[in-house]
């Protein structure tokens, strides 16, 4: 009696843990999008500090800078102090964050504009060549990726995998100039400099959009294709893929149903990193093409110690970072199919 | 290990559509048409298009101080003189000048009919204006040290006189006019305003600054000389990495080049024109003579001696320089000093002045190159144990009393274009702010102040020999080598620049065409 009591109460927990996991998976979303609303301003104030602290003990001098070799130290220091970069530090970082935080970024040192219109400006060129590496990776790399699980151990998985281990081997930089030399110098398709207007003429944005985002997409072409070979093969090699092929699924049911929702998890994580990273600006291919993105953008203030430009940049990239950690959370707890499954019940 | 091949055929219909639409994205990416490289303004329009990096700083004509900052803002303005190739004066805003007997004060002389691009004519109160802005109390123009211990008051006489007083007679003062910063200006201009209001009354209007893109230009219909600008405009394209910068000229994006060996290195210079843009820099090695082992002169001739004079020209300036003989005197400079002895390497000169002596030191620079070249160089001869510090440029020329270019017992610094005497009253005059040798010599002082007072081509020919030789013999600097600039030109520019486009020039672009694309 007491042990069939107990086991049913046994069952009875059983059954109420089953849906409380089930209610704290539901509750993970916002719970987590709570958490990082706490975390993200911290993390993004310990930044600003640091770029403050390290663009003021690395050695330069923006008055210098500006006035050159022949100013005196006085016009220098005149320099200094007419843009703000006298005083005490932490008086002037408060000074900084304060307008930050009421959207006075201030205004740029050697641009002499105002920050915000340049950051986000800037932000909203990096973000659309982003938009379109990432556009043009992601279906390449999953169809590369599939096709080599598909004929794995064949000619064409070796050659695909030795192909793109060496393109991965090859810094963006010398991929870019390839591409330059063929293409632009060569063959005359594309212009060197990727200058572009969003309001312009679309076939020119094409145009100078083209390289940056190739050279961009084949950077993280190469993980990303292993990866989804990897997932596609364990995919394959599962139970409940068997299963699903013994009872008689084929077709898009079986393939997108079972293989590629299931193959694509372990590389949705990296694809947020990635995601992460390329919105923020690539410094590099945004320097070799002279587009005009933040990643090139926050290059030339950390050269000229433009700090106000710097830490405002800084600030809008580290947001689009960790924005895009949070959606890769968010978009793993979404795919896991245990969560639809617990939910289909 | 895998249990499925082949796979069903649902599954390979489905990997070939994935597969499709990544090749399909590829040949999205890929779709633009051919088309010939990109060419600034409308199509059969003139213009000349120049690549440059970022412009170091805000920009108003009274304080850029990098080139291309200086040439950004230099195609609006204009000074009231500037100079060919030749060291030859042009008149531009001003028509003729001439010094006063004692050489205390300067006349020039207004072109009639000189226009603002706003349409208001350019008078003597704006030149009183402008200079009164770069010599004020509260001037942060660079130029103003050009000026300083020169210059004492500008004043206007009538609407088209303008008088210059100066604090001692200074017989180079057109090149000082000439100089950087000196365009005229509006008199209501207020600084740091430029760029809302690109005023000037130069050959260009500045018609659109997209900031780290692109500036271009349209001629001025209302310049002066504008029956002689054959260009409809000018386009400067920035460029943040240097190789890109080569293969948009070997693109024929855009019309000229540095040179350099990195550029030499990748660009057929057959293919091209190459101009020669002048003696502009150099660099001087400065030796602290207040500071063993420098403190020595037959150290410092020792020095001089053992340098390779022509492998510091063939190995730092890739054959673009002319061998220095140590007095800042650039080639192109008259009057130049006569009959001072050559120094050429000469080991049994360096073996006879040592005497048997080691002598170790330390060369600090921010250039690498030279400094590697240089240690090479005296390390490989007897009686010299030389070490290297380099330090980044921010490092090198810090601010602050103890900043390693001023300090330092051994340095190399780069030095930009100027008359011979501002060099000895920058870095050699006691007190100077950038006398890196502590160097002091109360007659060549006096030498050099009489060069400046006299404008007679004789007198001036006989100080500056004799100001040339007294560096020659005390050796505070050694200079190697006087470097020139030189470019590559796309041969559709037709026509001869009167000199390199910089400050001294004013930019000067008449009798320049090129083919209409």
């Amino acid at each position: 009696m007491t042990v069939s009591l107990s086991s049913s109460d046994t069952a009875s927990a059983n059954a109420r843990r089953g849906l409380a996991v089930l209610r704290s998976r539901h509750s993970q979303v916002p719970r987590l999008i709570g958490q990082r609303l706490l975390q993200v301003p911290i993390v993004l104030l310990v930044v600003s500090v640091l770029v403050f602290w390290l663009i003021k003990i690395v050695p330069g001098d923006p008055g210098r800078n500006a006035l050159g070799q022949y100013a005196t130290s006085e016009q220098v220091q005149a320099w200094n102090e007419a843009h703000g970069l006298t005083g005490p530090i932490i008086e002037r970082y408060f000074s900084w964050l304060v307008g930050f935080v009421t959207g006075d970024w201030g205004t740029s040192l050697i641009y002499a504009a105002p920050v915000r219109d340049l950051v986000l400006g800037r932000l909203g060129n990096s973000l659309f060549l982003g938009a379109v590496a990432f556009v043009i990776l992601v279906p390449v790399a999953f169809a590369l990726g599939a096709i080599q699980a598909r004929r794995e151990g064949s000619r064409t998985d070796r050659a695909l995998t030795i192909g793109l281990m060496s393109l991965a081997s090859v810094p963006e930089f010398v991929v870019g100039v390839l591409l330059l030399i063929v293409f632009s110098l060569t063959l005359r398709w594309f212009p060197i400099q990727s200058s572009i207007s969003l309001d312009g003429d679309p076939g020119e944005v094409l145009r100078a959009l083209v390289l940056p985002a190739v050279t961009l997409a084949l950077g993280y072409l190469s993980v990303l294709a292993r990866m989804t070979r990897t997932g596609v093969l364990d995919t394959l090699d599962s139970q409940y893929y068997r299963t699903a092929v013994i009872k008689g699924l084929h077709g898009p049911r079986l393939l997108v149903g079972h293989v590629a929702r299931n193959a694509v998890i372990p590389t949705v994580s990296l694809l947020g990193i990635y995601l992460g990273s390329l919105l923020g600006g690539s410094a590099i291919v945004e320097t070799l093409f002279g587009y005009p993105g933040l990643g090139a953008l926050l290059v030339t203030a950390t050269v000229e110690k433009d700090i106000f430009l710097l830490e405002s940049g800084v600030m809008v990239t580290g947001v689009i970072s960790l924005l895009a950690l949070l959606l890769t959370d968010i978009a793993l707890l979404l795919i896991d199919p245990r969560v639809r499954f617990d939910e289909g019940e | 290990m895998t249990l499925h091949r082949p796979l069903p055929p649902g599954r390979r219909r489905s990997l070939s559509l994935l597969a499709a639409l990544g090749v399909a994205a590829l040949a999205l990416a890929g779709c633009a048409t051919a088309a010939p490289a990109t060419t600034g303004g409308e199509a059969g329009e003139a213009i000349y298009r120049i690549g440059i990096s970022d412009p170091g700083a805000e920009l108003d004509p009274l304080t850029v101080a990098d080139s291309d900052a200086q040439l950004i803002t230099g195609l609006v303005t204009e000074q009231l003189v500037s100079f060919t190739a030749d060291g030859e004066a042009l008149p531009r805003l001003a028509t003729e000048w001439a010094a006063s007997d004692d050489g205390l004060s300067w006349t020039f002389t207004l072109r009639d009919g000189a226009l603002f691009n706003d349409g208001t004519p350019v008078t003597s109160a704006d030149v009183v204006a402008t200079f009164d802005a770069i010599i004020g109390d509260d001037s942060i123009s660079p130029a103003k040290s050009a000026f300083t211990g020169i210059l004492d008051s500008v004043a206007a006489d009538g609407d088209t006189t303008v008088v210059f007083t100066l604090v001692r007679p200074f017989s180079d003062f057109p090149r000082l006019i000439a100089g950087n910063n000196t365009g005229i200006l509006p008199a209501d201009y207020e600084p740091g305003a430029w760029l809302k209001n690109p005023v000037g009354a130069g050959q260009f209007v500045l018609e659109d600054y997209t900031v780290g893109e692109s500036i271009t230009y349209a001629k001025n219909p209302d310049y002066w000389n504008a029956d002689q600008i054959d260009l409809d405009g000018v386009e400067l394209t920035i460029y943040k990495d240097p190789q890109a910068t080569a293969l948009a000229f070997q693109a024929g994006e855009i019309d000229r080049i540095n040179v350099s060996p990195d550029v030499l290195a990748t660009v057929n210079a057959d293919d091209y024109d190459t101009l020669s843009a002048g003696y502009s820099y150099f660099y001087g090695i400065h030796l602290d003579v207040t500071k063993a082992p420098f403190d020595d002169v037959t150290i410092r001739e020792a020095l001089a001696w053992a340098v390779d004079r022509q492998g510091i020209v063939d190995n730092v300036y890739g054959g673009t320089a002319a061998v220095g003989d140590d007095y800042p005197v650039l080639p192109d400079y008259l009057p130049q000093p006569l009959d001072v002895p050559q120094r050429e390497q000469d080991l049994d000169k360096v073996a006879e002045l040592l005497d048997g002596r080691e002598v170790s030191f330390t060369i600090t620079t921010s250039f690498q190159l030279f400094g590697e070249v240089l240690q090479q160089q005296l390390n490989a001869i007897d009686g010299f144990d030389v070490t290297l510090d380099v330090l980044s440029d921010e490092q090198y020329y810090a601010e602050g009393a103890d900043s390693p270019w001023l300090n330092a017992p051994l340095t190399i610094t780069s030095w930009g274009k100027r008359v011979p005497s501002q060099y000895y009253g920058l870095f050699y005059a006691t007190g100077a702010a950038w006398n890196a040798s502590n160097f002091t010599d109360a007659d060549l002082e006096k030498k050099v102040a009489a060069f400046d007072a006299t404008t007679d081509d004789g007198e001036r020919q006989q100080l500056i020999t004799e100001i040339a030789q007294e560096q020659w013999d005390q050796v505070p600097t050694i200079i190697p080598a006087l470097a020139r600039s030189e470019v590559l030109q796309n041969k559709r520019v037709t026509g001869e620049f009167v000199a390199p486009l910089d400050f001294w020039a004013g930019y000067n672009f008449a009798g320049i065409s090129v083919e209409g694309e």
